[in-house]
Order: C-alpha cells, then structure tokens, then sequence
C-alpha cells in the first residue's frame, strides 16, 4: 500500500521507531477495518519495519478478521470462547511492543487526538518509551490517496450526487428543510442498497457512538443559511428565498462533498448577484487547480474575485478543506498553506459568500482530484444559476 | 499515405472468471483523409481496440498482449501515458457517446473548451476565447459567444453532442475518433450531426473513426467500412461493394436486418440467431461460426485469415457465400 510507504518515510525522517494509533480513522487506515462503535479502542500498530498489527477486542475478532487486510491481528478482552493476550488492552499492547523490541523505542501516537488520560495511562505503561506527536505524519500522508481511496471517493461522489438531484427534486414540489433532506437520503440508500453491494457506508465512531450510515444530507433556507451546518427544520423554503443543500457521502471509509445553492423562485438581485460572481470565480480558479500549483493560489484568485466585486469585507477565511477518511481533513484551502498540489489529493473547492447585513448567502461545493494534468470533479451536479 | 497502421493488435481483460479476449490480431491502415466506419455488436472489440490504441484502458485489467499502432509511423503502444495525452486532444481527437458524462456539468461549456484549446496549442486567453467561439460556430452553434457562458444542462441532447465534436476539433486533429457519437440522439438530430462531419471532413480533410452499431451511419458517412465480430475483423473494403456484395455471412446478417422500405411489408427483420461469443472461452475456429448458417466444418476448428475478394475488399471466411447463398436458395 503506498500510504504504507508514505508514513513509513515520514516516519524515518522525524525518527519514530512505530506508530501507535487511537484514532478510529487512522486505525482504519492502516488495517481496513470499521468496527463503526469504538467502545473498546481498535489500536494498530505499524513499526518502521515490518507489517502493521491490529489489537482489537475479541467482540470485533469475527469482523476484524473479515474486514481487514492485516493479517497479524491480536485480541483482548472477554466473549465467548475467543482466546485472548488479556482482559485488558493495556497489557495486551504492552506486550506486542516489547514482543517486537519497541517497548523502549520512539512511538508515534496522536496528540490531537488521544484523551489526556490515555495519554497519561501509556506514559506510565511504557515507562522506557518516548512518545512523540504522530498527528502531523498522519495529516501529510493522508493528503495525497491511494488508488483505492480514489476508486471509493468516485463512488461517494457519484451518491452524492444521485442525493443532490434528489433533493433538487423534493425542493421543487415545496418540501421543507427536512423533506428535502430525507428524500435525499433516502435516494442515496437506494442507491445504496440496489447498486452498491461491495460498499460500506459506514462512518466512523466514538468511545461512546457509532455511525452505521454516513450518508447525510440537510438543507437551509432563507436566512437560516447563515447557521451553515444545522439539523434541517419543517420550515418550507419561501419563494425568492435560495436554499442550500449540504450532503456528505461515504463509500469504504472516503467521503464526497456535494452543496448547492438553489433558487426558489426568482432571486432579488443581491442574491443572484453574489451566485453569479461565486459562479464566475470558480471558473477562474479552475485552472489553477493542477499539478505543481500552489493550493494557496486557489484562495487568493478567490480573494481577488471578491474584491473586484465588491465583497472585500466578506472574503472567507478558507475557500474549502482536504477530504477523505474525514468529511472536513486537515489542510485548509486558506491563503497561508504552504501545500503544492500533487496527483491524488482530493479537496473540495467551495469559495462562498455571506453577507448578512443584505441576507445574502452562497454554498456551493465539489470534490475535487488533482490528477495527472489538472483535476477532475468527482462531483458533477448541475452547475451555474440553478432556479426551482 | 497510411495516417494509422494497425498491426496485430491483441487485448485482453484478465477477469476473476478468467482471460476475456476482446480483440485478436486486428491489423488495417488508415489513409489520411479517409472515413472509417468501424461496426459490430456490444463485445465486438470494436471500441475496446481504439480505447487499447489511445491507452485508455484500465490495466489491470486490461493488456495489450501484442501489436504495434503507428501512427504518423510512431508506435502508439510505446509511447509514455505523458506522450499519449498530448496526442489525445490534440492531434487525435476524441467523442464519445455520452455527452453529459463526458462534458463537466459543473463548469461552463467555454472553461471546458478553453481548456482544452490551452493545453494543447499556444492559443491562451482572449486568442482562446475567440478560437473557442469560433468552434462552435464551426458546428452551427448560434449565438457562440453567449453559448459559451452556458452550462451543458442548458443545451439540448444534439447540442452538447455539437460541443464534444467542437471539443475534439478544438486542436485541428489529424485524426478524429467518435465512438457512438450520434446513438442517444434522435435521427433528426443525428442527421444533422452526420451532415456536419461530413462538411467539417470535406473542409479540413479531417481523417475520421466512426465507430457506431449501425449500419445506416456507415453507409452515409464512410468510406470504408470494417465489421467486427468477436474481437476479429470479419469484412473489410469499401462501403459500397460490402453493401452490395457481402462475402461474411454476419455482414450478410446485419444487412438483413436493416428495414428496408421496399421489402417491409413482405418480410419480418431478420435476426442473427444465437448470441455472441464467450470470449473468456472464446470458439476455436471462426468466432461467427457457431451461429453461422453457412458454416463449414472447417469453420468450426480454424480461424480464417483475412483474404482479398475484390478490390480492397476483404474477408474472413472459410466458405463462399455467394455460393452458400444461392444453394440455400437466397438467391
């Protein structure tokens, strides 16, 4: 696997002897397995050399075993009549890094992530080792996908988009925030459930809730655009209002991100006006989206376009983010990134408006792929000016 | 002159079922100028073997197991994925069958010519536009530099269609393929598209690939016509003596099975019996033989090589059928 590779280079060069994951995504990325509930912790380890294990609880054994791609996988806990290392993960882990002669190493675990607790609870376990920050290794290995992520991104991509028109749909006989929302989702289940047979769409969970399906969708209209990420409410869209569309798709752990602004009836000028300029700016960006480019150069066209239009005093603080194992990864599309885009990384290019003091808001994103000469969007919904 | 020379080409895809051999020792040239009609059922090899020439196919699972593709006497199976991108869209350029799947619906029709005309000549900016503009006036688009600011969900089926011809034209290409290009649309509208290849071949002496199921394209676009069966080159010559005088019976087939208004009302459409090969397990001898009523013993152990029966005009087949046809009694 070359996202394998790719940490085990960053790896060498900050000088961890492993790496000691938590984080539900990560886990993922390193086995393939989603045990989608992380009450009990899936910790996988990949030493700098040699293949990565997986350390699950034994209730996981059956799925672990089916899902994953590792083939060294150890088990802790109780159930049934599973033969474990221990009750507990602790010693289990314990034992698997001083198996392999890492238990006095350098271990990589992530900070942005692990509970201060835990990571009081391995600096007393592993009294011999160092542990260092592995967040940042995971954040630049995880911004260029492999082409099995890219295959799954495509698929999310295309659901999101069958939501997409769904929704389009639903808005168009009048329905309410939660009509479109629900109908849009229930045509990706669809979707799912006929189309889809070798597709997960499973998010990941926490310690304490798991995420069976992560195709979502919710819409906003009128002013409540300005709450941008809000459970969708019975209010049904008013003529002259624009409604936004938000869906995030899912298929084998990689998300898709797919939004529309739509107008409900005729928009009053300021309105069509700032979709209009957002329309014209992302055309303008576009070939700035390619191999060797900086992706910093995607915000400043975008502030550049807001200036000359007359929304100086509205220019975003990001115009759109990484995405993959995570709906929102990482790296911003801000004006400070020092990232140049390579093949293979995967973001969403969503420059957008708010102007509250005229009620005027835009949101519209796609999912976008540097490949070999340029980029290709993943999403492919109706694009421009679209009225209802 | 030879533009294309395609020498034994060989593809197949390896499947969890097993080797699937989708083309097998294809060889023609192509002269500049000329217009090929390439036709044959679904699995006929027909546009796997252009997709396999252009490097556009997935491998794995797709192999190019043998052959050479020269084109302008370079081998296009050797060239870097770099090298063939530069000739895909410029000096060959490319329509497929889809429009709204092969135009973006996202960005304007003018960023998605643009694009392409930058990337591929020296044209950029203001120059860009008005070659952009130019493109769709030259596939009778009205009002071009409007149309230009419009997203392809704002243009009929025929008109996107206009665009992805615009799209491969954009760079003047050598060499132009279209693969059921003209199938989704109504016969209207293909008319209209067919009319317009052929002023656009006349005009710029474009040398042209149609690749199509139907027989009716060919006999108005092309000059010579290639039938494909089963990975292999069944018929090959001019369209006119292949029409008039087929020697394969599955070219004899797909005739017949074109309406014909005078015979209409004396005669159902005929239909080839059986159905096509397995070509994970392809037949020993001729692929068409199986469902070939004319099929000799031989038919069923040997594949035929491609012969001369006329001028230009070739076959592969082991039986005569003029002979075979007059016996049955068709004559």
């Amino acid at each position: 696997m070359n996202r394998i590779s790719r940490l085990k280079t960053l790896m060498a060069a900050k000088g961890i002897d492993a790496l000691v994951t938590f984080k539900p995504e990560h886990s993922f990325y390193l086995s393939g397995f989603n045990p989608i509930i992380f009450s009990h912790p899936v910790i996988a380890i990949l030493p700098a050399e040699g293949e990565p294990v997986i350390l699950v609880h034994a209730l996981r054994d059956d799925h672990g075993r089916s899902e994953s791609w590792v083939k060294d996988i150890r088990l802790y806990g109780a159930w049934s009549t599973k033969v474990t290392m221990g009750p507990n993960w602790q010693d289990a882990l314990r034992a698997i890094l001083a198996e392999k002669g890492l238990d006095a190493g350098v271990l990589g675990v992530e900070e942005d992530y692990l509970p201060v607790a835990r990571h009081r609870l391995l600096t007393e376990l592993l009294p011999k080792a160092k542990l260092v920050d592995s967040s940042a290794i995971f954040d630049r290995a995880r911004l260029v996908k492999d082409a099995d992520e890219i295959a799954n991104a495509r698929v999310a991509a295309a659901v999101a988009d069958i939501g997409m028109d769904a929704a389009q749909d639903a808005l168009a006989q009048g329905g309410s925030e939660r009509e479109i929302a629900t109908a849009s989702m229930s045509a990706m289940n669809r979707h799912w459930a006929l189309h889809l047979p070798d597709h997960e769409v499973a998010d990941f969970g926490s310690l304490e809730g798991g995420a069976q399906n992560g195709l979502w969708t919710w819409a906003l209209a009128g002013d409540r655009m300005f709450r941008n990420c809000d459970n969708p409410t019975q209010r049904r869209p008013q003529r002259g209002e624009a409604v936004a569309v938000f869906i995030w798709a899912i298929a084998n752990g990689i998300h898709a991100e797919n939004e529309r602004t739509f107008a409900y009836g005729p928009l009053p000028d300021a309105n069509r006006r700032a979709i209009d300029t957002i329309l014209k700016i992302r055309e303008d960006i576009a070939p700035a989206m390619r191999p060797g480019a900086p992706l910093a150069d995607l915000f400043h066209i975008t502030k550049r376009g807001l200036e000359a239009a007359g929304y100086a005093a509205n220019i975003p603080g990001r115009i759109g983010h990484t995405i993959g194992l995570g709906a929102h990864e990482h790296t911003s599309l801000d004006g400070k990134t020092d990232v140049i885009l390579e093949p293979g990384m995967l973001f969403t290019l969503e420059p957008n408006l708010r102007v509250p003091d005229r009620g005027v808001a835009t949101q519209i994103s796609d999912t976008i792929l540097i490949t070999e000469t340029g980029h290709e969007f993943l999403t492919r919904s109706r694009g421009g000016y679209i009225e209802v | 002159m030879a533009l294309l020379e395609v020498e034994n080409l060989t593809v197949a895809f390896d499947t969890p079922s097993g080797r699937v051999h989708a083309v097998n020792d294809v060889s023609y040239t192509l002269d500049e100028g000329e217009t090929l009609g390439v036709v044959g059922e679904s699995g006929s090899g027909k546009s796997v073997h252009v997709l396999a020439m252009l490097g556009l196919l997935p491998k794995p699972p797709a192999k190019v197991l043998g052959g050479r593709v020269l084109f302008q006497g370079r081998d296009l199976l050797s060239m870097s994925q770099g090298e063939l991108r530069n000739l895909r869209g410029g000096q060959i350029g490319m329509v497929f069958q889809d429009p709204m799947s092969s135009l973006n619906p996202v960005l304007t029709v003018g960023r998605q010519l643009r694009e392409v005309i930058e990337r591929h000549t020296d044209l950029k900016g203001r120059r860009a536009d008005a070659r952009a503009t130019e493109l769709l006036e030259l596939v009778g688009i009205p009002r071009p530099a409007d149309r230009l600011k419009q997203y392809p969900h704002e243009f009929s089926g025929g008109m996107r269609q206009r665009v992805m011809i615009a799209i491969g034209l954009s760079c003047n290409p050598k060499l132009l393929i279209a693969d059921e290009a003209t199938t989704a649309l109504d016969v209207t509208v293909q008319a209209q598209i067919l009319d317009l290849v052929r002023d656009l071949k006349d005009r710029l002496g474009t040398t042209v690939i149609w690749i199509t199921h139907d027989m009716g394209v060919v006999a108005e676009l092309a000059d010579t016509i290639q039938v494909m069966y089963g990975g292999r080159i069944m018929e090959r010559g001019p369209v006119g003596p292949v029409f008039r005088d087929p020697r394969s019976a599955y070219t004899w087939g797909l005739l017949r099975s074109l309406p014909d208004e005078g015979a209409r009302a004396q005669r159902r459409l005929y239909q080839i019996p059986g159905s096509p090969p397995n070509m994970a397990d392809p037949p020993k001898g001729d692929p068409f033989a199986p469902r070939n009523p004319f099929a000799t013993p031989r038919c069923h152990t040997e594949v035929p090589p491609l012969r001369s029966v006329g001028d230009g005009h070739m076959v592969a087949a082991w039986y005569d059928l003029p002979t075979a046809l007059k016996e049955a009694g068709h004559v």
